[in-house]
């Protein structure tokens, strides 16, 4: 028994060891890419080095690729899941662009969840220790090897379909793609969109506040653009119903304000894998057809 | 620094390398445990370091003084009582009096400008060390034991990391001779310190902040929807994912305290199999209601146990005092008030003492009464406002149902988690047979190793989303 005791801790580090070494190798659906917390990192250390930033939640991060608009300009995208027009974020990604470029452009991804109040402050900068961006800026290999595993996908495994669920790689550029099997039970139901746009309403004081900026960054010379990202038929009707949000009178209240609203002319053309983000090879056809509208591709 | 941060696995590390070197000197081991559990404050707090070292020593000069100058002692403990509450009141409660100035001043249309609010912001575990610290000052007036002179010493109980920032709050008279020699660490002591740690992280990684994007989501809407049966399904979650959280700190608290030789005590005890609301808070916060317990209820109750009249205003003093220590807003007292509620009708109708005393199954009927009841606080306790509170009430017993296997199929790990910490608790309180027991013990012998090297890896792999530990907010 006594040496029962003192071999324990042995077996615990032996058999901790090779289990999560055994989970960090096989697991067979990963997140792929560089961490989301890495990714996070990156973008709030950006000052000041782009020509271009887009701006907006992870609509606008999934389905505007930096590297289908452009080989020769900067472009940056500053837009994060779950986000809205908060003061701080929008001075945030104002001063990413350099002052001294040629041309500076910035890049309004809307989503009626965008004008919403559904954060209380804008995560990835919030409350970030010291400690947390110095172990994502220098040890990220090391951390990425236990990046979290998803409930998702975790479930999938589970129910013998490691296929079934989304994947999401995120980039240097601040963008990232994503795409799903989602099998024979067909893309989840929208209700959820329903009931959480239900308990959100568009905040008209952030609404001003997004127009103001757009008139301030005209104002120093800087062109902006907004466009309404394509979502599915369904839950472009959610955001209707439920926030009565008119892609017509906010583009108005945007060319008002002296930006250019770009119009996507049929958005059933691009097709999303959970209603809300395009597939990949959908999201880099939409970039590159965006990226025309504003001149901003290679002659 | 959060248990389940990387850094604090570097932190605990490099504590743990130098730790062997100092254990066995008195004096190094507590400037050891002092300088270590100020950088550990430090970490996020730095700006608050200075009031957990003034207020400290306040009460460590206060004590010292009681010592010296019985005849005034009384003088001194006003002193100590007067620092702490103030510094708590101070940094906890003013912003929410300024509020209801406001409020009232607004209603009575006064007309005056509305006053500004402090926001000094709200330092870490400061609700725990100024009790621990008026523990200290309070133990001493009573002649429980006597104040220590030397101030490291007195920083070591004061400021050790493992419990500074969530508990379990340790009473001076029990603790502090705990620091007066180096406890030696036997191979059990180790294993036993292990076990607590693993199934701590597990219990906040895995269980607490998995469910909480749930419950988060449900009370991050600033108007309420969902149907009864979702909004029953999130009270489950919640408590699971408060439950998990702060005992999860605690078990990992108490597992790091066993590697360096020190005991704290045990903070929760399956408390959701509770058959009464009276044994529910024998086995929840349980430090914190033995605080209450011997430094307000007793005192108010005084001496004679039979004056129930006396009993029910200490208990609805007590549990008032719970309310506000928790938080400065409406909605703890409204938590506080519907303890009280339920606690009153219990002792009114004695009708699950009843069940419990007929037999093992309605012991069983008491404890799912006790759950019913004690369950719907949770939305006092998590909701941001008192609107948002009573909508999410009313939606409880709205009657409007939708079906809970529906729910389920949307969020099975969530059900999976909730049926695994009822379940476990459910074979706690089951009343095994001696022969099947002493086998299991047996059995667990060989196969703990691998059962803690599985929690672990799941509790680093399957993490879930959540942030930082509840209960540092109070």
């Amino acid at each position: 028994m006594k040496k029962l005791r003192i071999t324990r801790p042995v077996i615990l580090a032996l058999a901790t060891a090779l289990s999560m070494a055994l989970m960090a190798r096989f697991w067979p659906h990963k997140i792929t890419g560089m961490p989301e917390e890495r990714w996070n990192q990156i973008k709030s250390d950006w000052h000041h080095d782009a020509d271009v930033v887009i701006l907006g939640d992870s609509r606008s991060a999934s389905d505007l690729l930096p590297r289908e608009m452009s080989s020769t300009l900067r472009i940056a995208n500053f837009a994060f899941p779950g986000n809205a027009y908060l003061d701080d974020y929008l001075s945030r990604g104002l001063a990413i662009l350099d002052p001294s470029a040629k041309r500076r452009v910035l890049i309004i991804g809307m989503s009626s969840k965008t004008l919403t109040r559904s954060l209380e402050g804008w995560p990835p900068v919030a409350a970030r220790s010291w400690s947390e961006v110095w172990k994502w800026r220098h040890l990220p290999e090391l951390l990425g090897v236990f990046a979290r595993i998803t409930k998702w996908e975790l479930v999938n495994t589970l129910r013998g379909k490691p296929e079934l669920g989304t994947w999401r790689e995120f980039r240097a550029d601040g963008s990232f793609v994503g795409g799903a099997v989602w099998g024979n039970a067909g893309m989840p139901p929208v209700e959820g969109a329903r009931s959480y746009l239900a308990g959100h309403a568009i905040d008209e004081a952030i609404v001003a506040e997004l127009m103001r900026t757009v008139a301030k960054a005209r104002a120093d010379g800087i062109e902006v653009y907004g466009v309404r990202l394509p979502s599915s038929t369904a839950v472009d009707a959610i955001e209707e119903e439920v926030h009565h949000f008119s892609e017509a009178d906010f583009a108005d209240k945007f060319r008002g304000a002296g930006g250019t609203w770009i119009t996507v002319p049929d958005r059933t053309d691009y097709q999303t894998y959970d209603h809300s983000h395009l597939i990949q090879p959908d999201a880099e056809r939409f970039s590159r057809w965006f990226a025309e509208q504003l001149r901003l591709r290679d002659p | 620094m959060d248990f389940n941060s990387v850094e604090f696995v570097g932190f605990i590390a490099a504590f743990f390398l130098l730790w062997p070197l100092v254990r066995k000197n008195n004096t190094a081991r507590w400037t050891y445990l002092t300088l270590a559990s100020l950088v550990f404050y430090s970490w996020g707090y730095l700006r608050f370091v200075w009031l957990l070292l003034l207020t400290g020593l306040i009460d460590y000069l206060a004590s010292i003084a009681m010592d010296r100058y019985p005849q005034r002692k009384k003088l001194f403990l006003w002193l100590s009582l007067g620092s702490n509450l103030g510094v708590l009141a101070l940094f906890k409660y003013v912003d929410f009096i300024i509020f209801n100035v406001n409020e009232l001043m607004h209603w009575s249309s006064a007309g005056s400008e509305p006053f500004p609010y402090l926001r000094l912001g709200l330092p870490l575990g400061i609700s725990f060390y100024t009790f621990e610290s008026m523990s200290y000052s309070i133990d001493v007036y009573r002649g429980r034991f006597k104040p220590t002179y030397n101030i490291l010493k007195f920083y070591a109980f004061l400021a050790l990391f493992p419990r500074l920032a969530a508990g379990p709050i340790v009473r001076a008279s029990t603790f502090v001779p705990q620091l007066d020699r180096y406890n030696p660490i036997t191979p059990l002591k180790w294993w036993n310190g292990t076990r607590l740690i693993v199934y701590g992280l597990f219990k906040k990684a895995v269980l607490a902040d998995q469910v909480s994007g749930l419950v988060d989501e449900a009370f991050s809407a600033t108007t309420v929807s969902g149907s009864m049966t979702y909004w029953w399904f999130v009270l489950l979650c919640f408590g699971v994912q408060i439950y998990c959280d702060f005992s999860g700190y605690s078990d990992i608290g108490r597992g790091i305290g066993k590697w360096m030789g020190l005991e704290f005590p045990q903070n929760f005890n399956h408390p959701y199999f509770s058959e009464t609301t009276t044994r529910y808070w024998q086995r929840w916060h349980m430090s914190l209601m033995a605080w209450l317990r011997d430094y307000v209820y007793y005192p108010v109750a005084g001496k004679d146990f039979r004056n129930k009249r006396r009993a029910n205003i200490a208990m609805m003093v007590t549990l008032l005092a719970s309310g506000f220590w928790h938080g400065a807003a409406w909605n703890y007292l409204m938590w506080a008030g519907w303890f009280a509620a339920i606690m009153w009708y219990e002792r009114l109708t004695g009708f699950q003492d009843r069940l419990i005393r007929r037999g093992e199954a309605t012991r069983f009927v008491a404890m799912a009464i006790s759950f019913v009841l004690i369950a719907p606080s949770g939305i006092f306790f998590r909701a941001s406002s008192v609107t948002q509170a009573l909508q999410a009430f009313g939606r409880l017993y709205s009657f409007d149902i939708t079906s809970p296997i529906e729910i389920v199929k949307g969020h099975v790990f969530e059900a999976g988690a909730v049926v695994f910490v009822h379940a476990r608790s459910f074979w706690f309180h089951l009343k095994i047979p001696p022969k099947f027991n002493r086998m299991r013990r047996r059995m667990k012998l060989y196969t703990e190793p691998y059962e803690l090297a599985a929690l672990l890896t799941m509790a680093v792999f399957l993490r879930g989303p959540g942030h930082g530990f509840v209960y540092f907010v109070f």
